[in-house]
């Protein structure tokens, strides 16, 4: 997670670049690009699975936004909006695509899980097998929380829920997670739960 | 899958959320001190929020300059303040300046044509006399129906009355009145009496008297002034007659000048002499023509003038009871 104090100052910062942009500097348009160019286009990609349809989708929302600067309102964050019409572009390519697929960690079977007696969620590969095998939805919650560092009331904006509902889900994702790594590591055995 | 009960494990995943909220901090602290289910809880979310960190950390990527310049080119051509694109800057003015002027060129146009359509229908034919003000006066028992050849305004008596003012009459389907009252017709000499049971319809340029009794007394040019009946019709010309509508007939007695019977079935009867008269039946018969008549009454019409109700208003007619 990065230090609080620098993600208060990157909403004002943004909007500087913004309104640079707007008075013709086109510098700040590659300033911003370059900035969030990685959380859009992973976005993207986890929704599209492919990487030239993420790329695809990342640009049309970036030129989406900064064509449509008027409509934004200058008194939100920049970040949760560009977020929000890139899913909505990723999405609308999905649909065209059809090809991602999405399985729910409760119905998956685990063959290779390895059994880690430290009790940690150190092996990281059986954890990434586990966030694959959750729901598209599941997974775009983690990331927009703990690879896009997005506070509750960014998320909301970002998934268009209420921040109670987005709170909720995020939680129980987690305590999924965190329940059938358990299972694999069989400390719910011992725990006798 | 486990689940714990423990009220308070919702703090831990907020608390790991957000570590710098000292308050959230120092509840947390406070519960896991008592409860040995969530220290243990916390212990795993904690790890699994350090993995997630590691495993969902992304990469730095950049887009490469040429697709940096294919979105700059694409972002300029859709921004409205471009000056890369005349067609833009077109766009531009047409979306500030000529689609307002055109959406406001539709509307004055619309707008002038019902003022026109508006206005002709209450301008005035030049050559015929039109109904272009009538007033009430219950003070004086008075109702004053005017025909005009001006078009925006009519002097009755003393006043200049804005031949506007006749919508405001328009709308009101009926006044009784008592005995006696006057219709001024073109000047303030021209005078019909109507009976209390008297009811008329004025159309633009005639009388139509659907029942009771009306006294003529029209001075000056009125040969477009026509008396319509359900009968007959009496054409005037500067003269003075009464005419009455009762039990299906009409009676109509000359005072002085000249007037034309002219009966639905096409009879024709022209009086010139005072004290004349006639009764057309319902069928437009002349049933009765007198030369004299010595007590100076009508011709005799049995019973009362009818009190039936008002006939349906033709479009742009004025109807009232007596």
């Amino acid at each position: 997670m990065s230090d609080k104090s620098v993600r208060d100052c990157e909403p004002e910062q943004d909007k500087l670049l913004l309104k640079r942009f707007i008075a013709g500097e086109a510098q700040a348009f590659d300033s911003l690009v370059k900035k969030y160019w990685s959380q859009v286009y992973f976005v993207c990609l986890k929704y599209l699975k492919k990487p030239e349809c993420a790329a695809d989708a990342a640009q049309e929302a970036f030129v989406a936004v900064f064509s449509s600067l008027e409509t934004f309102d200058f008194s939100r964050s920049f970040k949760p909006w560009l977020l929000k019409i890139a899913i909505n572009k990723a999405i609308r390519l999905q649909r065209n695509n059809r090809s991602a697929l999405s399985l729910n960690v409760e119905h998956a079977e685990v063959s290779d899980a390895s059994y880690d007696p430290a009790g940690t969620f150190a092996g990281k590969q059986l954890l990434d097998d586990c966030l694959e095998r959750l729901c598209l939805d599941d997974q775009i919650l983690l990331m927009l929380r703990h690879s896009l560092d997005l506070s509750y009331e960014e998320m909301a904006i970002v998934l268009d829920k209420p921040v109670g509902s987005v709170k909720g889900e995020l939680f129980r994702t987690r305590r999924k997670l965190k329940d059938a790594l358990n299972i694999f590591y069989g400390k719910e055995v011992e725990a006798g739960v | 899958m486990s689940d714990n009960s423990c009220s308070q494990s919702g703090l831990i995943q907020e608390f790991l959320d957000a570590q710098t909220d000292k308050m959230l901090k120092s509840r947390l602290d406070a519960h896991l001190k008592e409860c040995p289910t969530c220290r243990k809880e916390f212990a795993e979310f904690e790890s699994l929020f350090q993995s997630l960190g590691k495993s969902l950390k992304i990469p730095e990527t950049c887009p490469d300059s040429a697709l940096m310049a294919k979105m700059r080119k694409e972002v300029a051509a859709k921004r409205p303040d471009s000056k890369d694109s005349p067609l833009a800057w077109f766009e531009r003015l047409f979306a500030v300046f000529f689609r307002p002027a055109l959406v406001l060129a539709v509307v004055l146009l619309i707008f002038s044509f019902v003022i026109i359509r508006s206005r002709s229908t209450l301008k005035p034919d030049m050559t015929t006399p039109v109904l272009s003000h009538s007033s009430l006066n219950l003070e004086k028992n008075e109702v004053d129906v005017v025909f005009s050849l001006d078009s925006d305004s009519v002097k009755v008596g003393n006043k200049l009355i804005k031949v506007a003012e006749l919508k405001s009459f328009e709308a009101g389907p009926a006044y009784a009145l008592p005995e006696s009252s006057v219709v001024v017709l073109r000047s303030d000499a021209s005078k019909i009496k109507l009976t209390k049971a008297a009811r008329f319809r004025l159309a633009r340029n005639s009388f139509e008297l659907l029942n009771g009794h009306a006294d003529f007394s029209l001075k000056g040019d009125h040969k477009d002034f026509e008396l319509k009946t359900d009968f007959a019709t009496v054409s005037v010309i500067g003269t003075e007659f009464e005419a009455q509508v009762a039990n299906n007939q009409l009676s109509v007695k000359l005072s002085g000048g000249k007037i034309v019977v002219k009966t639905t079935n096409g009879s024709v009867m022209q009086l010139d002499k005072p004290m004349q008269s006639v009764v057309v039946d319902r069928q437009g018969s002349f049933v009765e023509i007198s030369e004299t008549n010595k007590n100076g009454a009508l011709p005799a019409v049995s019973g009362q003038p009818d009190r039936g109700p008002a006939d349906s208003d033709s479009g742009g007619n004025l109807e009232n009871t007596f």
